[in-house]
């Protein structure tokens, strides 16, 4: 093997493929990036056998070759280089002779026929979607998976295809969020149409790094089959294993019908709640919400230790008055990924549901396609 | 060979040539999916595994399946889907979606709500206070079980109910849980053996998720442990369990505990949990009598909508005495033998089916050794203190107690009983009459030697 590229291209593909590389030591192979030249491109492979990441530059490939390199070695050395200068990169036997300029590195290496074959998609794809709206489902359904494995369905989101939408569904059982994704339909999304799949999270935080990367108009293409998920961005590929498991039917959960609706502005509700957060607990501390009137809002905390806090914020209520206690932390979540400047709260009373949506600052209407849910804490 | 053994051969051979994380890497959770005329389908969990399994490792699985199985011309993988696994059923038949799934809301008193997507309580529906026999041995302890499920944590708190293996405290543990989410489906019960919550303990120590193990527990409106008395000698388990049982005690939430024998009889068990464990209710469920046994032969006859005469009845009910359990395994046995030859049981029949369990069930022959072994292992005395001449009570009574037994139990003569000891035939005598009058007033003696007695058995 031996080939010339720019520093910026190698750093930028090691950077993408580096952080899934395996900490485990029971296969050291895992702890290796792939080099290999193709078609004049030089492809990066990484794997922990959950997720597969490919990323692929252009290079001037002078002799094609394959090998296995250590991924933090080569990775600490590359990103170290002068941005400006090229790299030229020979295998002699099993060691890599890297040059830049004045920067000289020999790397032992392992034998690619080690390595593991990252699965590629056999399919089309089956629907795209765009990076920016990607991106904001991620960042939006995130918070809400549970971190806790004792329920493997809590650890991912939850895909449901109907008609021409994908529901994103994040729940850790305290708290829940759903968001409503239309796509265009076409002949090969008919294939997953009325399944559901469910993304480990921790596949979702790798793609989510790697959108931050791309440029916000291109498109994401979503392959599934054989219980495993592709992703396609660009010039890099990711592969990973689906969750075993079924979600629950969470759709029954969310209530149709509210006896009170409040519109409150979200950096004031967000600025009390974190200021009442203070006065309770750090784990299942408790806030308590009243409202008596149409015109305001009263968040109330209080700790017997510390002493107690009380703010009063404008609302514009309609229907029933309310008075109902939450876990702070849960609607802090919620409200630190909606990013408007008003919001609407919706009550039935102080045990079913609330309901949190975003609204439109232009019309005054809720965005419909997010929803997030917090089950109150029945005093 | 079927295709499960015919794996397993050719994974021992792969196994020789690969290092072990290799081998566990690529070769964990696979099987054969289908082989037919020599095209073999592996199963295998991962795309990764598909990939190296085919691309890798092809030949070398040829050839170790070809050492098995001649005929073999190709093999390839496909990667299964989640529902084919646990039943290794591929037909379909076998595709069941775990149980029906239904959603409750749940939020609970102070602690953090949650969203309940399932009821998971370990409770069988088949065990209710309708399917439950009453009879003479088990009514006050079904009363107790009865009021505690109409007024979870205010009646009886907690209630502790004991009794030998097989006379139906599961059952009642159990009704109670039953009884009570039929009133209220929102109600958090959770019925757990002591042994199962030992282990999650041990789990969750090592994930160093204890605090959500206390929170699950403490979040309980009914917390019922079934045989307690597997917590003798665990003391993190004991501790961890005490916090629990004082948290749930405080928000008046109903703690019901079984055991084989009363909590003054669970061996090392720390005195704060035994107190605690004496200040509810604790009842017992004594051996059924004759006329129960029949009764509950009689339900469970009805249940199997199966029809046997009073003679065969009575006959299985005279012959097996001590469990309930054992009683409803003949009861089945004979079901089955009958609707297997499609003709009604004789009473001859009925004794030759059921001559294997009779058999075993015959009490075997009590010594000397079964007796002096258990006297010590109660008292943890040594043979030759029993055997001394010391006269103090920590001696006494046990020898007492041995000699009493022997005289009941072992019809031996006053004479006989007091060579063994080297002493005096009225010693024996004394020893005879002090213990039967001990029983009679029922004193603590009095539940000890019952204690010993059985478990002589």
């Amino acid at each position: 093997m031996k080939l010339v590229c720019t520093q910026e291209n190698f750093k930028k593909a090691i950077s993408v493929v580096d952080k899934i590389t395996s900490k485990q030591i029971t296969l050291p192979i895992l702890k290796n990036i792939l080099l290999e030249t193709k078609d004049g491109r030089l492809i990066f492979s990484a794997t922990n056998l959950e997720i597969g990441i490919i990323s692929k530059i252009g290079a001037k490939i002078e002799q094609e070759g394959k090998i296995a390199v250590p991924s933090k070695l080569i990775s600490d050395f590359i990103i170290n280089l002068p941005k400006e200068e090229n790299i030229e990169i020979e295998l002699k036997g099993h060691i890599l002779n890297i040059n830049c300029g004045k920067y000289k590195a020999k790397i032992n290496c392992l034998d690619s026929e080690d390595f593991p074959i990252i699965p590629e998609r056999k399919g089309e794809n089956q629907f795209t979607i765009t990076n920016n709206k990607f991106k904001d489902v991620i960042n939006k359904s995130l918070s809400s998976v549970s971190l806790n494995d004792i329920r493997v369905e809590f650890t991912g989101i939850n895909l449901s295809f109907f008609d021409n939408k994908i529901y994103f569904a994040a729940t850790d059982s305290f708290r829940l969020s759903e968001y409503e994704v239309e796509i265009t339909e076409n002949d090969i999304y008919k294939e997953i149409k009325d399944t559901s799949v469910i993304i480990p999270a921790e596949t979702l935080r790798e793609l989510n790094k790697i959108l931050h990367n791309a440029t916000e108009d291109d498109e994401v293409l979503v392959t599934i089959e054989n219980n495993q998920i592709f992703f396609d961005v660009n010039d890099i590929k990711i592969v990973s294993r689906l969750i075993n498991g079924k979600y629950p039917p969470y759709k029954q959960i969310i209530p149709s019908e509210f006896k009170s609706e409040i519109l409150i502005n979200k950096g004031e509700l967000l600025q009390s709640i974190k200021i009442a957060s203070v006065f309770t607990k750090k784990t299942d501390g408790e806030i308590n919400i009243v409202i008596e009137n149409d015109q305001n809002l009263v968040v109330k905390s209080s700790l017997q230790e510390s002493g107690e806090n009380q703010t009063e914020l404008n609302i514009n209520k309609k229907g029933e008055n309310q008075n109902f206690v939450l876990n702070p932390r849960y609607l802090l979540d919620g409200l630190n990924v909606m990013d408007s400047f008003m919001i609407k709260i919706m009550v039935n009373d102080n045990v079913s549901p609330i309901v949190l949506k975003i609204v439109d600052e232009k019309n005054e209407k809720t965005v419909d396609n997010f929803i997030y849910i917090i089950m109150p804490i029945r005093k | 060979m079927n295709n499960e053994d015919l794996w397993k051969a050719v994974l021992g051979e792969i196994e020789l040539s690969l290092s072990r994380p290799q081998f566990i890497t690529w070769f964990k959770d696979t099987f054969i999916l289908s082989n037919e005329n020599g095209k073999v389908i592996i199963g295998v969990p991962n795309g990764f595994s598909k990939e190296w399994l085919e691309n890798k490792f092809n030949t070398n699985i040829i050839k170790a399946l070809k050492n098995f199985q001649e005929n073999i011309i190709e093999v390839s993988c496909a990667i299964y889907s989640p529902q084919e696994k646990p039943s290794r059923n591929i037909d379909g038949a076998g595709k069941n979606t775990s149980g029906v799934q239904t959603i409750n809301l749940k939020n609970t008193k102070t602690l953090t709500p949650q969203i309940n997507f399932f009821q998971n309580t370990n409770l069988n529906s088949r065990y209710t206070f309708d399917s439950f026999v009453i009879g003479e041995n088990n009514e006050l302890a079904r009363a107790a079980c009865f009021a505690v499920s109409q007024n979870p944590g205010t009646q009886y708190n907690p209630l502790f109910i004991y009794g030998d293996v097989g006379l139906g405290k599961t059952h009642l543990l159990q009704s109670i849980g039953n009884e009570i989410l039929k009133s209220d489906p929102n109600k958090n019960i959770i019925y757990i053996s002591s042994e199962g919550f030992t282990t999650e303990l041990v789990n969750s120590i090592k994930n160093q998720t204890i605090d959500k193990f206390k929170n699950k527990y403490q979040q309980a409106d009914l917390l019922i442990i079934d045989d307690i008395q597997f917590i003798s000698g665990k003391e993190k388990t004991q501790d961890i369990f005490f916090h629990i049982f004082n948290s749930l005690y405080q928000l008046n939430k109903q703690i019901v505990i079984s055991s084989d024998r009363p909590p003054s009889h669970i061996q090392i068990l720390e005195d704060r949990l035994r107190s605690r464990f004496e200040g509810g209710m604790i009842t017992d469920i004594g051996n059924p009598d004759l006329e129960t046994r029949l009764a509950i032969l009689q339900t469970k006859l009805n249940e199997k909508k199966f029809f046997l005469n009073d003679d065969i009845l009575k006959f299985i009910a005279e012959n097996i005495k001590n469990n309930i359990r054992e009683l409803e395994g003949a009861l089945n046995k004979l079901v089955a033998t009958f609707e297997l030859n499609k003709k009604t049981p004789t009473i001859e029949e009925t004794k030759k089916i059921l001559s294997s369990i009779l058999v075993s069930k015959q009490e075997s022959a009590i010594t000397k050794k079964d007796i002096i072994n258990s006297v010590l292992g109660f008292f943890e005395l040594t043979k030759e203190d029993l055997m001394s001449s010391s006269r103090k009570k920590k001696v006494a009574l046990p020898r007492q107690i041995t000699m009493f037994l022997f005289k009941r139990e072992l019809k031996m003569s006053y004479p006989e009983i007091g060579e063994y000891f080297k002493r005096d035939h009225t010693t024996a005598l004394h020893a005879f009459n002090k213990i039967s009058k001990d029983i009679q007033n029922n004193s603590k003696t009095s539940t000890d030697v019952e204690f010993i007695f059985k478990s002589l058995r």
